[in-house]
């Protein structure tokens, strides 16, 4: 038998050396000529038609030198056909399946997103873990053809977006599966914005608060003020910064190290009446201009009063759009985990409770300590 | 051939191995429709297994050294209903281990080899499979252990790796549900924990100890890891997101990443998963062996199980091609199949017997 087995095999392996039958096989590809494409952008073509560009990171050379990335862009019925005609065009191939990020022009955006997130959501070289960016104003091929140099490419670019997101504080990143978790939940769901910016050699990427969206299309732009209300509400980008003018002695500049949002529910009876977000700020002061005593209690009590108030300001916009367009927030999963026993009633009655709900922001801000200026001279 | 006794937890560790390889493809798919509640209907799918072990062990202990289920349904039902029952539990095992392959060799082939055919890997396992089958059960027990162990850690690896991605909304609040979803999720469950029952036929060559302890506690670990597999794949994809996804353990294993920079963990989980397989595949071939050997007595039992072995090849090309058929199959007639098979027919058995007195 075990003679019969080692015959079998060696039958076998010899046939598969024939390469009698390819389609019996694995397909093979010379890694030389794999182009891996990092960041893909999605914009609406012709007669309903989708456009699609990806493009590759910055390439490098045999001699350690750096080359533009490679754009490619097809248009077709679906993203699915258009990104084959990609793979296949050519005698290289295109592999996908190192897509980091995902960006969407604004027209696309407005017609819906439904068939680039089907695309990822099935197709087996995408991953669900790839970032999300909506365009502010054009097409994002675009968007991916001006940012490409020897330098940097799209997929650098939006890597440092991703880094910065937190810092700015007015968006934070939103993965394909983070956006689709959102959207089955009650419609509603979040990206953060992109612009082009022109830089003295080229252009860059910037981010402009965060995109609405209903149903898979595009519902709303949220503003900074909103969409930074909309970080703090939601726990998302939490270290940042903030600058505060005083009413006669110049600007302080703030950095956010600890913020905190909790929800209150108040209920009448069965019926939910008002929410409020208890709003935890811990601050550092970074920088102060101007005539400012910091040994004043008084003085202090002031800035953070001013950082509460800015604060407030902003979480009161976010709250504002939610009254206005739905629960883009998710408040009422929010509800629904501290009420259990009520989930069936806050399914059904959210919707007429949101018409009639009162929000309330209550801040709570503390300056912990100043950054040691001195020290660091003595050490210099 | 003297039939080499293995101990109880080496007949636990090849199981829970085994149990592996089809728990990622159900958990949580086949309980997804219950909602954010999906994940507790782990446990309570364990017990009609548990209870029909326990009282089948009881009844194994009555009865001769060396009895497994098989000699339960001869000395239950007779001799002749007797060894039809065992011929019906082999074509339903036979049955499990066609549709099995067909599974594995999708998720395989979808994960590392994609738009390949799926004759390649039926090919490769079947061999494996023949020679697992010509040798002896002790050796594919002590291969079960390395098995085990290799899953286990891979299995300990994804769940950890992905934890940070669990989001509490996701699995809270449990009362999100509806109870017509939650009682077809625990049968649908419950259908899928069948595929333990096979190993009870090759009982008879367990060394027992302390049976119902040992029992308890290989129970109490699948549950235990049913509960954290459908935990944390809920906790990342949501009810909704879970249920649209092929296999949602492998989609979990394609989003852990290093700084996102180094990515395609999933098709080393998906050819570390082949483990689970041939240790099903290879339980499930030495059960139709020893339920066949029961109903028609050869000298030798492997001629059975390579015959049986070439009999599954073309079995398996004559599946439809069809994924979404294939679903609606095993939907239709496997799940209600395996029902009858694995707990209607043994409590039958066990019930019949105890009214007769034979134990």
């Amino acid at each position: 038998m075990r003679n019969i087995a080692i015959m079998l095999c060696a039958v076998l392996t010899a046939g598969m050396l024939t390469g009698c039958d390819t389609n019996f096989l694995p397909r093979s590809q010379d890694i030389s000529q794999v182009e891996l494409v990092r960041t893909i952008a999605v914009d609406q073509g012709g007669q309903d038609r989708v456009k699609i560009t990806v493009s590759s990171g910055v390439k490098r050379t045999a001699d350690g030198g750096s080359g533009k990335p490679l754009i490619l862009e097809q248009e077709a019925e679906t993203v699915f056909s258009a990104c084959q005609m990609i793979q296949k065009n050519g005698s290289g191939y295109v592999s996908y399946g190192h897509v980091t990020e995902c960006v969407v022009g604004t027209e696309a955006a407005r017609m819906g997103i439904d068939r680039v997130l089907d695309y990822i959501q099935r197709d087996f070289e995408m991953r669900l873990d790839t970032l999300l960016f909506q365009m502010e104003q054009g097409e994002a091929g675009t968007l991916l053809n001006k940012t490409a140099s020897k330098e940097a490419s799209a997929t650098e670019r939006f890597q440092e977006i991703d880094r910065e997101l937190p810092l700015k504080s007015q968006s934070w990143s939103c993965t394909v599966r983070e956006f689709l978790v959102d959207l089955y939940d009650n419609g509603w769901s979040m990206m953060p914005v992109v612009k082009l910016v022109k830089e003295r050699d080229g252009y860059g990427v910037g981010t402009s608060g965060m995109a609405l969206y209903y149903e898979t299309e595009l519902a709303d732009k949220l503003d900074i003020h909103a969409s930074q209300g909309a970080c703090l509400l939601l726990n998302q980008g939490k270290v940042g910064y903030m600058d505060v003018a005083l009413t006669d002695s110049g600007v302080v500049g703030l950095k956010l190290t600890d913020t905190n949002c909790d929800w209150s529910v108040q209920w009448a009876g069965d019926t939910l009446t008002g929410m409020t977000a208890e709003l935890q700020v811990t601050a550092d002061l970074a920088e102060v201009s101007g005539t400012v005593d910091l040994q004043e209690k008084a003085m202090l009590q002031e800035i953070e009063k001013r950082l509460a108030a800015q604060i407030t300001e902003k979480a009161v916009a976010a709250l504002q759009k939610e009254k206005e367009h739905g629960d883009f927030l998710h408040l009422q999963r929010e509800v629904a985990a501290r009420y259990p026993g009520k989930i069936k009633q806050i399914r059904e009655q959210w919707d007429q409770w949101l018409d009639t709900l009162t929000f309330r922001v209550n801040t709570q801000t503390v300056i912990r300590q100043s950054y040691d200026v001195g020290r660091g001279v003595e050490q210099s | 051939m003297e039939e080499e006794k293995i101990s109880g937890r080496q007949f636990g560790i090849l199981t829970f191995a085994m149990m592996l390889a089809p728990l990622v493809h159900a958990v949580p798919i086949r309980i997804a429709s219950a909602g954010r509640a999906s994940w507790l209907l782990t446990l309570p799918a364990v017990i009609p297994l548990g209870g029909m072990l326990y009282f089948l062990f009881r009844c194994l202990q009555r009865m001769p050294e060396g009895s497994g289920l098989a000699d339960v349904y001869l000395l239950s039902f007779g001799k002749r209903w007797g060894r039809v029952c065992c011929i019906l539990n082999a074509l339903w095992i036979i049955t499990l281990l066609v549709v099995d392959l067909r599974y594995y060799a999708e998720r395989y082939v979808a994960e590392v080899y994609p738009e390949t055919g799926m004759l390649l890997f039926y090919v490769a396992i079947l061999l494996l499979v023949l020679w697992i089958s010509w040798g002896s059960f002790g050796a594919l027990v002590r291969t079960g252990k390395i098995l085990f162990w290799v899953v286990t850690v891979t299995l300990a690896l994804v769940l950890i790796l992905a934890a940070p991605k669990l989001k509490l909304y996701n699995v809270w609040p449990v009362t999100d549900t509806n109870p017509r979803e939650v009682g077809l999720g625990i049968l649908r469950m419950a259908a899928v924990l069948a595929f333990a029952v096979p190993s009870c036929f090759l009982l008879g060559r367990v060394q027992w100890r302390d049976n119902k302890m040992g029992l308890l506690r290989w129970l109490v670990l699948l549950g235990i890891t049913m509960l954290l597999i459908a935990v944390e794949i809920l906790g990342v994809f949501g009810p909704e997101l879970m249920a649209r996804l092929q296999v949602p353990f492998f989609t979990l294993a394609k989003e852990i990443s290093f700084q996102r920079m180094v990515q395609g963990f999933e098709i080393i989980v998906a050819a570390t998963w082949v483990m689970t397989d041939t240790a099903l595949t290879g339980m499930e071939i030495f059960a139709a062996g020893e339920v066949l050997g029961r109903a028609i007595p050869v000298k030798r039992p492997e001629y059975i199980r390579v015959a049986l072995v070439c009999l599954v090849l073309p079995l398996c090309l004559l599946l439809p091609v069809s994924t979404f058929q294939m679903e609606n199959i095993y939907k239709q007639y496997g799940m209600p199949f395996n029902g009858a098979m694995a707990y209607f027919l043994p409590c039958l058995a066990l019930i019949v017997g105890k009214l007769r007195r034979r134990w």
